[in-house]
């Protein structure tokens, strides 16, 4: 053996030594490669996740995305003299084609601004030729990876509720803004190209002019003339009892829950767990379940528990947008746009609300009715008052503009007094004052 | 001489646990890919299903809500129709044109859309014959028949109530049936519809596509969803054509593009007294 070894190192000399311990190094390397690949990999994690949510069935199919609810839902374009114009068209979906273009940039880079002042940061704002994307409250800075497809590192807490868009021929940063504590985060992009996006807007058909101004400590779109919208109609849905039940309770796999009905209400109740009341007259829904999946204080992750929640409840989400949240990050609200502009009154609180107040539990609120499909109609439009008018108004109340947090032209739903298949949609200001949304006239009302 | 020996059982094992953890990557890898909603795990079902389809695409479209008129008025234009005897049917709301001797023509079936083409954009041949466009898909379902369809501001329609049916005797054309929707109007904003990939899923898991199936075609066109007093409503939807393979006969399957519901044979149908109703007669 010895001697046939020592015949082998003299054909090969020095290097056949260490061909073994080489080989044997590499294939550990490449062993640690590999374990390192697939634990960084989140693929398999969420392998039994999505095996589950397939095997489900076509309960469990929805034809809306997670970047459809959080979508912007105002598109502003600042020209070169810095007016400021509200884009809307009825054939372009313009916020879609203008995220479908930046979808094909780069995003390098995310790094906070430091120092920023209230005046730098209404500066930016409105700085000359610019395209604003706003979102009607802060969402979690990780959702720019997913409406733009991009793979930027975010931190956790990154909010913003605006995305600028410098329209520059250099066009190599965009910015995220953040209303509620006045923060600018800056993105560096490459690849970036303004054409298309030109294009886009030069080819919209009703341009609302507005300005976005600093009160106090708020950030308001004003919109400095009189509006005139449109009143529209559509067919309402009345979704039975039964569907929501199946898709709450396990799809009804036991099927053993508790009845209990009286005059107003029908409460079902499976175990102690969770618990369903419709009320049998305006139909809302109060949905509650104990054994939730406990949510993190992240608001990115509440976010997408909250769109995977909506899905679960089985309200369609056809145009609905979320809408804001409260102080506290565990309590989101969802509304549905018409044209651009949420619906109020749907419920009292909007289309969806959703609490995770106590750990572990879960908070429904939403409605059996929901929009179908909208009607041709032939009602003349509706004059809005420009906002100084409606800040006048408010003055004469006593309400000053600095009580008042958001103000937003919405859509009031009302049924139909003659048919209840009907619901008609009428412009009309809404005002957010003390967490509470109403109309301007109730204000006005009450104030007076 | 031992320690050598470890070496060597040592590489052995290695190079195993190498194999197996780039097996286990690999198949991450390849889940990662077909993450989308797992639509591509229920594409490969369908595939061990026997159903044969061409890779569908998942580009989300976009669409519109439409609201036009199928009523008669259009039916006013006759006068303009030279050579040709016409009735109408207010039941069906279709024109029945008959070509007289003369004016028929004959048509070469591989490629009618040549002729026929030409024939409809003269305004004595065809009302309005210039707002339809041919459709192979349709015209291939029966053998005596070439279908044209209306194209709206948005869109084709695939639906009886925007259609032009040449019919064909011994080859030569012989007249044609025509159903009109006036007034196109668009009821609200570009919406986002679902994407191919996920109506042929969705299709499949509502049980609409049997096993052993040739997909043919899918399209994305309008189509009526529900009669509201005088009015008629077209949604997006997406057409699948299919044939079962032990059978010539061509089905079409439809599904809501804007809700991903089935779509059934009748529209609903929805009468409502109201004051929209009262300004439009008022009008």
């Amino acid at each position: 053996m010895r001697n046939r070894n020592s015949r082998f190192v003299k054909k090969f000399g020095i290097f056949s030594q260490y061909i073994l311990p080489i080989s044997l190094v590499l294939v550990i390397s490449i062993s640690l490669t590999f374990t390192w690949l697939i634990w960084t990999n989140p693929a398999h994690f969420n392998k039994n996740a999505n095996q589950n949510t397939t095997s489900a069935g076509p309960t469990e199919l929805s034809a809306r995305a997670l970047t459809d609810i959080y979508s912007p839902t105002q598109i502003i374009h600042t020209d070169s003299k810095q007016n400021q114009k509200l884009l809307f068209d009825q054939k372009i979906n313009v916020i879609n084609e203008v995220v479908k273009d930046v979808k094909n940039w780069h995003f390098n880079k995310l790094k906070p601004l430091k120092k920023v002042t209230a005046k730098l940061y209404a500066e930016t704002l409105n700085q000359k030729d610019t395209l604003i994307l706003n979102y009607p409250d802060s969402i979690a800075g990780g959702m720019i990876n997913d409406i733009f497809t991009q793979h930027l590192t975010i931190d956790s807490n990154v909010q913003f509720n605006r995305i600028v868009i410098p329209l520059g021929s250099q066009l190599d940063k965009i910015y995220l803004l953040n209303d509620d504590n006045f923060a600018i985060y800056e993105i560096s992009v490459s690849e970036s190209s303004r054409t298309q996006i030109m294009h886009i807007i030069k080819s919209v058909k009703t341009v609302i002019p507005v300005v976005e101004q600093l009160y106090h400590q708020h950030v308001l779109l004003t919109y400095p003339e009189a509006v005139s919208l449109k009143q529209y109609s559509y067919l309402q849905n009345k979704q039975s009892q039964h569907l929501f039940l199946t898709a709450l309770f396990n799809n009804g796999t036991n099927g053993d829950f508790k009845t209990r009905k009286t005059l107003e209400t029908t409460t079902y109740e499976e175990g102690n767990n969770r618990r369903v009341v419709f009320d049998n007259k305006t139909g809302a829904v109060d949905y509650q379940s104990f054994n939730g999946t406990k949510t993190s204080a992240n608001l990115n992750n509440t976010l997408r528990q909250g769109f995977n929640d909506l899905l679960s409840i089985g309200v369609p989400l056809d145009n609905t947008r979320y809408f804001e949240t409260n102080d506290a990050e565990n309590s989101f609200v969802y509304r549905t746009y018409v044209e651009g502009f949420p619906i109020f009154n749907q419920t009292r609180y909007g289309t969806v609300k959703l609490s995770y107040e106590n750990p572990g539990t879960e908070h429904a609120t939403f409605s059996q009715y929901a929009l179908q499909v909208p009607l041709p109609n032939n009602q003349p439009g509706i004059k809005l008052e420009a906002t100084p008018t409606v800040i006048q108004q408010l003055a004469t109340v006593g309400i000053g503009i600095d009580r008042v947090e958001d103000m937003q032209i919405g859509y009031e739903w009302q049924t139909d007094p003659s048919s209840d298949m009907v619901v008609n949609l009428r412009p009309v200001w809404y005002l957010e004052i003390n967490n509470k949304w109403q109309r301007l006239d109730q204000w006005l009302q009450k104030e007076g | 001489m031992d320690f050598k020996r470890i070496q060597w059982i040592f590489l052995l094992i290695f190079v195993a646990i190498d194999v197996f953890l780039g097996l286990q990557w690999y198949q991450g890898i390849q889940f990662d890919t077909v993450d989308t909603v797992g639509s591509t795990s229920v594409l490969k079902e369908m595939q061990g299903d026997d159903i044969s389809f061409k890779r569908p695409s998942d580009k989300v479209g976009e669409g519109f809500y439409i609201a036009g008129q199928d009523g008669p008025e259009f039916v006013a234009h006759t006068t303009a129709l030279r050579g040709v005897s016409t009735t109408y049917n207010s039941d069906t709301r279709m024109l029945n044109v008959q070509l007289s001797d003369k004016k028929r023509f004959k048509l070469n079936f591989d490629h009618p859309q040549r002729t026929l083409d030409h024939f409809i954009r003269l305004p004595q041949n065809v009302i309005n014959g210039n707002e339809y466009v041919y459709s192979e898909e349709l015209s291939r379902m029966t053998r005596h028949q070439v279908v044209y369809v209306q194209v709206v501001p948005a869109g084709k329609v695939y639906d009886s109530s925007g259609e032009l049916h040449f019919n064909i005797d011994d080859g030569y054309v012989s007249g044609y049936t025509q159903t009109y929707i006036s007034q196109p109007k668009i009821l609200r904003e570009k919406t986002p519809t679902i994407s191919e990939e996920k109506a042929l899923t969705w299709l499949y898991q509502y049980n609409q596509i049997p096993n052993n199936t040739t997909i043919l075609w899918t399209k994305l066109a309008y189509t009526k969803l529900l009669d509201v007093n005088n009015t008629t409503v077209y949604v997006p939807t997406w057409f699948v054509g299919l044939r079962t393979n032990n059978n010539e006969e061509v089905h079409v399957k439809r599904i809501n593009a804007f809700t991903g519901t089935i779509i059934k044979d009748t529209p609903q149908k929805v009468n409502i007294v109201n004051e929209l109703q009262e300004k439009e007669v008022f009008k």
